[in-house]
């Protein structure tokens, strides 16, 4: 089709009145007739086709819904998530889906752009539907060449869809809510040359607490990007250490291929980006609802999604393959050549990659062929560890990883390394918890109640978590107690992080702890106050055989109520303790505490507690804790048994 | 016990909480040799606020449709010229390369003979031959990518 003409007749279109009452298709119809060629007859089509669209109440359609990200609102109307004016052809499309529908279609007409910049590229998803749905006559439109959408489709030859969710950080509890990203699948094998589609905040913050403030509020926007496989490995599973799974969509060709439509359109659109609900993880299931519109996902969600609900949602909407991969991090990996090896060639590999042996000298230990590859295979890992922390220079690093690689390449092949894939994480018990107990504390006995939204405790049974990282989000205790006859609240915790994470030759990590809570004190018999706490600080963390867990921790804590002299009290606490699960469904924790304050109320509190979890199915256990504490002269015991349930 | 608690605890603010630095930042530039992998900003661990980046999941730079690095400033090889995705998945990929070769498995491996469209039954051939030859095609530590394409296309192909 010839574009330059289609642009002269069009250019008639801005002065031609656009009103939509029903007897004007009749009338341009009657005009399409009279003159068969004529130019009148363009302007008229344009609003033909706003009409049939309205007429068809295509814009209540879930279609139209999806690919604008319109959810209702309260007073029955509806709003698109999308913040960025760009995304709409209106300026009232943000909430009126009816008129931004009008004015898509106007736009199609539009001559005063072309190529890619033309609404039917920029908006191809939107042109694509209204297309099935209008059967629209495209020789009496322009027709701009999207070039742009034809490389990307052409780059990412899309076959399938693979939904990737990177699972927590060694030492960093936060971070178990996790990510989630999408890899579009090619014909190729090989998935490293995939694409992966990824929701992120742009940000140019350096400072951490105004971030972690901005991210919570939604200052920052949120994009789209699509980038190789292999760098967001590189980014994810090299360098921040995180296991990934790969769960395989049930899509079809067709399915992911309405996708990249959608994805196309969001390209460059901004949406601000609340950490709880309107984050990584909800945007994608934005992206995966376009490519099978029948499915309302985000109706599976809770009112604040974390990541794992993501991969929860998409296998209740059967989106899901049913089989997850799992892809283990450097460091995994790491750690798992460690356990295939003893204490000496261990050495051997650290000291190879200190620099501190040459790997040409491996010819004079006592080590069969395939010992010796793992020996360099652990060398080259390390050194490569070592130098995305920067701990070594370039130059060292490149000499050394050189040497040790022609080294490793003269001992042939060996089997593969086959680290176990964990429990897969949506396989873990459900983050809230609620817990029913009784207990029994200086001879009055009472009845407890546990509650909390998220996400994982210490005692929790580890399964699809990952051992030693924990962190409590709002959890409250309320306790009556039979021989006071009363109702208390025990203990209200606002955050509770624990990071355990086990040092040995390869890993040197700190451990942190850091908690914020209100809760009862007694001081002595029957007399309580209410006190604030905050405490936190690093640790040392060991483990050994049998995934015992060793750990110590100091840090400040300051304590503040009407009840405290002068109102507050500072101090400080170290606390040690062991954690071994005995069995599968048995695991066995002990600590000891002491803690000591000095400016404001002036008191010192030591203890020690043993706490119990039995795992009874995946989502309900048993926990039983004792704790004996001397708070100055005063000791009293405690006993609580408690049922909880995951959910 | 109560002047050594105080102060070790000053000293637990000081070490544990003196860098709340913001996040890792990217550099997406992969180079064309070996050693210009993707940097961690701060060599320890991830500290409390840290986290809260990588939960958000924020990057400084501009989150764009960035189908391929490129390699245009990079050296480019004799062979398989017009190639693009080999270049660019070599240069992008150096260091996880170097360690599939010389162990003579790997998917970065399996993803080069792909590129490389080395046939399916001559492919444990590849690997072997890449192994045994490992130090002719990263051949010092300056190699660039280009010249390993070229090297395992005289060695190995």
């Amino acid at each position: 089709m010839n574009s330059s003409a289609v642009q002269g007749r069009f250019n008639l279109s801005t002065s031609w009145p656009c009103g939509t009452f029903p007897a004007w298709p009749l009338f341009f119809l009657f005009l399409f007739f009279a003159f068969p060629s004529g130019a009148f007859a363009e302007v008229d089509y344009k609003d033909e086709l706003a009409d049939k669209a309205v007429a068809l109440k295509l814009h209540e359609k879930r279609q139209w819904q999806v690919l604008l990200h319109y959810r209702p609102t309260l007073p029955g109307g509806y709003k698109s998530l999308v913040d960025d004016p760009a995304f709409f052809n209106s300026p009232s499309g943000k909430d009126d889906p009816l008129e931004e529908m009008r004015a898509t279609i106007r736009s199609f007409f539009r001559t005063d752009t072309d190529g890619d910049l033309h609404p039917q590229c920029r908006f191809i998803a939107r042109y694509k539907w209204l297309d099935e749905e209008l059967e629209i006559d495209s020789s009496k439109l322009p027709g701009p060449d999207c070039k742009g959408f034809r490389e990307f489709s052409r780059n990412l030859d899309p076959r399938s869809a693979v939904l990737i969710f990177p699972v927590s950080h060694m030492n960093s509890p936060a971070s178990m809510f996790g990510h989630t990203l999408l890899r579009i699948d090619s014909g190729k094998e090989s998935s490293l040359f995939s694409f992966a589609v990824n929701y992120t905040a742009v940000t140019g913050e350096t400072n951490g607490i105004l971030f972690a403030a901005k991210g919570l509020f939604g200052f920052y926007k949120g994009y789209f990007g699509v980038l190789p496989y292999y760098e967001k490995i590189k980014e994810y599973s090299n360098l921040e250490n995180r296991d990934m799974w790969e769960y395989r969509l049930e899509f079809s060709r067709e399915e992911v291929e309405r996708l990249l439509l959608h994805l196309w359109e969001l390209k460059d659109v901004y949406t601000y980006y609340y950490f709880f609900d309107e984050n990584c993880s909800y945007n994608l299931l934005l992206v995966l609802e376009a490519a099978r519109p029948g499915t309302d996902i985000i109706k599976l969600l809770p009112p604040w999604v974390i990541p794992m609900d993501t991969v929860k949602a998409i296998k209740k909407a059967g989106f899901d393959s049913g089989s997850a991969l799992y892809r283990p991090a450097k460091a995994t990996r790491i750690r798992h050549i460690e356990t295939t090896l003893g204490a000496g060639p261990r050495l051997l590999a650290l000291d190879m990659a200190f620099g501190r042996k040459d790997p040409g000298q491996l010819s004079q230990e006592r080590l069969s062929r395939e010992e010796k590859a793992r020996v360099l295979d652990l060398a080259s890992e390390y050194l490569q560890y070592r130098y995305s922390r920067e701990m070594l220079s370039k130059e060292e690093y490149t000499a050394s990883f050189l040497k040790v690689l022609g080294a490793r390449s003269a001992q042939g092949l060996i089997p593969e390394y086959k680290v176990d894939a964990p429990v897969p994480p949506e396989e873990g018990h459900g983050p809230a918890k609620i817990a029913f107990g009784g207990g029994v504390k200086e001879g009055a006995s009472f009845l407890s109640l546990k509650l909390r939204p998220a996400n994982h405790a210490l005692m929790d049974p580890d399964p699809g978590y990952l051992p030693g990282a924990a962190i409590i989000f709002m959890e409250g205790e309320a306790r009556y107690n039979f021989t006071e006859r009363k109702l208390t609240l025990e203990r209200l915790t606002f955050v509770d992080i624990n990071s355990v994470a086990p040092r040995d030759d390869f890993f040197k990590p700190v451990s942190w702890r850091v908690s914020a809570d209100v809760f009862r004190e007694e001081m002595r018999k029957r007399e309580h106050r209410t006190v604030a706490r905050l405490s936190g600080g690093p640790g040392l963390s060991y483990s050994a055989s049998g995934g015992l867990l060793v750990y110590g921790f100091i840090g400040p804590e300051a304590k503040f109520g009407s009840g405290l002299d002068d109102g507050y009290a500072l101090g400080g606490s170290v606390r040690a303790g062991a954690i071994r699960p005995l069995t599968g469904w048995w695991k066995a924790q002990v600590e000891l505490m002491a803690a000591s304050f000095g400016p404001g109320d002036s008191h010192d509190i030591a203890s020690i507690e043993f706490n119990q979890t039995f795992s009874v199915k995946r989502d309900e256990a048993v926990t039983l804790n004792v704790r004996k504490e001397k708070f100055d002269g005063f000791y009293s015991t405690e006993g609580v048994l408690s049922w909880n349930m995951y959910f | 016990m109560k002047r050594f608690m105080v102060l070790g605890s000053a000293l637990a603010i000081l070490t544990g909480f003196s860098a709340l630095p913001a996040h890792a930042a990217y550099d997406t530039n992969v180079g064309c040799g070996l050693g210009y992998m993707l940097f961690k900003e701060i060599g320890q661990e991830k500290t409390l606020f840290q986290v809260f980046a990588v939960t958000t999941n924020g990057t400084f730079g501009n989150q764009t449709f960035g189908i391929s690095s490129g390699t245009l400033e990079c050296k480019q090889p004799a062979s398989f010229v017009s190639n693009d995705r080999l270049k660019t998945f070599v240069a992008a990929n150096m260091e996880t390369l170097a360690q599939d070769m010389a162990a003579g498995s790997g998917e970065t491996l399996v993803t080069l003979a792909e590129l490389m469209e080395v046939p399916t039954e001559k492919r444990s051939a590849f690997y072997a031959s890449v192994q045994s030859n490992f130090k002719s095609i990263y051949t010092s530590a300056d190699v660039q990518s280009a010249d390993v394409i070229d090297n395992i296309a005289k060695v190995a192909l």
